[in-house]
């Protein structure tokens, strides 16, 4: 009988632990800057597979991640995946295109705006402290510019792999270093190659 | 005739041969002249052909951005496409024009000197080290590895080098003085005032003067070919403490009261005078985008007579703005496009519905974009949206008008359907 209990008890704290264990790994998978992820359509199997290798590929820029919603176009072994990351800093999302195939995840497009007004407009303040582009911005007055993150696998066929800003006008675009204060290309539609190098 | 005529051609072609021989015979003589009797540094003709050893340099143009006390090296390679042997020593020599702010003997280059084979190449490591003490600023020197010079058509202080590296070397620290933020762009409407702080935080161990000004290089934003802006810099008053204490943070107020007859756009910049070298002239400064725009306070009128009794449908759409003042802007900032339509006909004010409102967006998908944002490419991006709002009534036979007091929009478009 006590040989029973016994058992019963060590069973149920191995239960316990494992499932404690699981929740931390669950927990450890899904970064302090998501508070939401949501799934749109049917939740594939692996989604918890997904979204770990996602969290190792995203991140929001000097802010966090409200709501991280997936969508998924094919089945679980080949699928697009489109992320789009919404923050509380910034109306215009982070959008990620990957596409998940053999276990395995590729980044194969992004479009990241959503960066809080502070560094945008900061970004569009180191871009003007390039005499040109400043001239050519304020002769033609092409209204408000974008701002967009610039990932380091992207910045270093530019620069360095480092997170960069890309301040865009109609026709005339700055990469920024943040960090460094300083524009370090720029681009003018209808030129094939960078005036700045 | 025609016997003239050839015997014409014959001396036309005979005397365009004459004139080639002898300039090239005049090019070969001023070759030896140059190359033996030129004394380095002064001038012939500067498109004249003269001798020179061939000697490739790649790179032939480098930068390093360095901060004091820091060092960076890189290689160069010579390659001597000469049938014989060339000797070469670098030797680090000012630039023209390239200012004076590094030393040359900041930098190393090794081996001292080589001889390179015919045919064969030699690699030169480039080393630069900024001493602790060192002042900020750009300049350019020439690690030249012969003393062959080019030619200049008027007497140079410092030669130019034909087998020469060109370095620039920019010696930065990281400013003291963080600016918060130094971009300023709003929509704004003419006689109003509008405030707007920049705040700047001192994160060194000493208090630095500030004295804001309006920027004198303004006058170069309202410049030649461009319309006058929409107010002069006497609309921006700039209200400032005289110093960022250490560690600490101050704001810089800024006011701008704009005319009411303004109209059009405001670009110019605000000098900060941070009396700190780190931060260089054309970065301590803010810079102001505005755009003055009147809201028209009047509707606009369309008078149309109908003949019929027939239904009335009326469209009215805002223009499809890129960013301002609808689109891409956000916040405080986001202005949407709204109308106040009424009709009046023969029986008074038409009872006007809305029956449909629909936003049209401008999407695309890449185009000519710059090509750091190329990962974009296949994503849709919103450039710019519009809005369209449909009204429709009962219309009766007299005379119509139709009054549309937009908002938020700077231009729009109207349509009026008579009939189904």
């Amino acid at each position: 009988m006590n040989i029973k209990i016994i058992v019963t008890i060590i069973l149920l704290i191995l239960a316990l632990g494992i499932g404690l264990a699981l929740d931390q790994g669950n927990s450890n998978a899904r970064p302090e800057w998501v508070h939401n992820v949501q799934w749109q359509g049917d939740r594939p199997d692996n989604a918890g597979e997904i979204e770990e290798l996602l969290f190792l590929e995203i991140a929001p820029y000097k802010t966090e991640y409200e709501l991280v919603n997936i969508s998924t176009n094919g089945d679980k072994n080949k699928m697009d995946i489109k992320v789009t990351a919404t923050t509380l800093d910034s109306e215009i999302p982070d959008i990620y295109d990957f596409v998940f195939e053999e276990n395995d995840l590729l980044m194969t497009g992004y479009l990241l705006e959503a960066i809080p007004a502070a560094y945008r407009n900061d970004a569009i303040g180191i871009a003007l402290t390039d005499r040109d582009l400043a001239t050519s911005v304020s002769v033609s007055n092409p209204g408000v510019p974008s701002v967009k993150r610039i990932l380091p696998k992207t910045s270093e066929k530019f620069y360095m792999p480092k997170t960069l800003l890309s301040v865009s006008w109609r026709g005339i675009s700055a990469l920024v270093d943040p960090d460094e204060r300083k524009v370090v290309q720029v681009w003018k539609e209808g030129t094939n190659t960078n005036i700045k190098q | 005739m025609n016997k003239y005529t050839g015997i014409l051609a014959c001396m036309l072609v005979f005397a365009m041969f004459a004139g080639t021989v002898s300039s090239e015979q005049v090019t070969t003589v001023e070759q030896v002249a140059i190359a033996e009797k030129m004394p380095a540094g002064v001038m012939p003709a500067p498109d004249q052909a003269f001798n020179f050893t061939k000697i490739e340099i790649s790179p032939r143009y480098t930068n390093f951005r360095l901060m004091p006390g820091e060092n960076k090296e890189t290689t160069i390679t010579l390659r001597n496409k000469e049938k014989k042997a060339v000797s070469v020593k670098p030797n680090v020599v000012s630039a023209p024009y390239g200012g004076y702010n590094v030393d040359p003997q900041w930098i190393t280059v090794t081996p001292e000197s080589a001889e390179i084979p015919a045919g064969g190449s030699q690699k030169f490591t480039v080393k630069v080290t900024v001493p602790e003490d060192a002042s900020i600023g750009n300049s350019g020197v020439q690690i030249a590895f012969t003393d062959e010079t080019m030619p200049t058509p008027y007497p140079s202080p410092i030669p130019n080098y034909i087998h020469a590296l060109q370095l620039s070397v920019d010696v930065w620290t990281k400013p003291k003085i963080q600016i918060m933020a130094p971009y300023i762009n709003d929509m704004l409407e003419a006689g109003k005032g509008y405030d707007y702080e920049v705040k700047l935080k001192n994160i060194g161990t000493e208090a630095i003067k500030i004295d804001p000004k309006m920027s004198n290089d303004n006058m170069f934003y309202g410049g030649p070919g461009q319309a006058a802006p929409a107010f002069t810099d006497d609309a921006i008053t700039i209200t400032s403490p005289a110093s960022v204490p250490a560690g600490g943070t101050e704001t810089v107020k800024i006011h701008v009261q704009v005319p009411a007859d303004a109209k059009g756009y405001y670009n110019g910049a605000i000098k900060l005078n941070i009396d700190d070298p780190s931060v260089q002239e054309w970065d301590g400064r803010v810079q102001l985008s505005f755009n003055v725009w009147t809201q028209p306070s009047e509707p606009f009128v369309k008078s149309f007579s109908m003949k019929e009794v027939k239904p009335l449908t009326i469209e009215i759409s805002s223009g499809s703005n890129y960013g301002y003042p609808y689109g891409i802007a956000t916040g405080k900032n986001k202005k949407e496009p709204s109308f106040e339509t009424t009709l009046i006909g023969p029986g008074g004010q038409a009872d006007l519905k809305v029956t449909k409102t629909v936003i049209k967006g401008m999407v695309n998908m890449g185009g000519q974009i710059p090509p750091w944002e190329l990962d974009s490419k296949g994503i849709y991006q919103e450039n710019g949206a519009q809005l369209l709002e449909t009204y429709e009534t009962a219309g009766l036979i007299g005379e119509w008008t139709l009054k549309v007091l937009p908002k938020n929009t700077e231009s729009f478009e109207y349509s009026i359907k008579i009939g189904e």
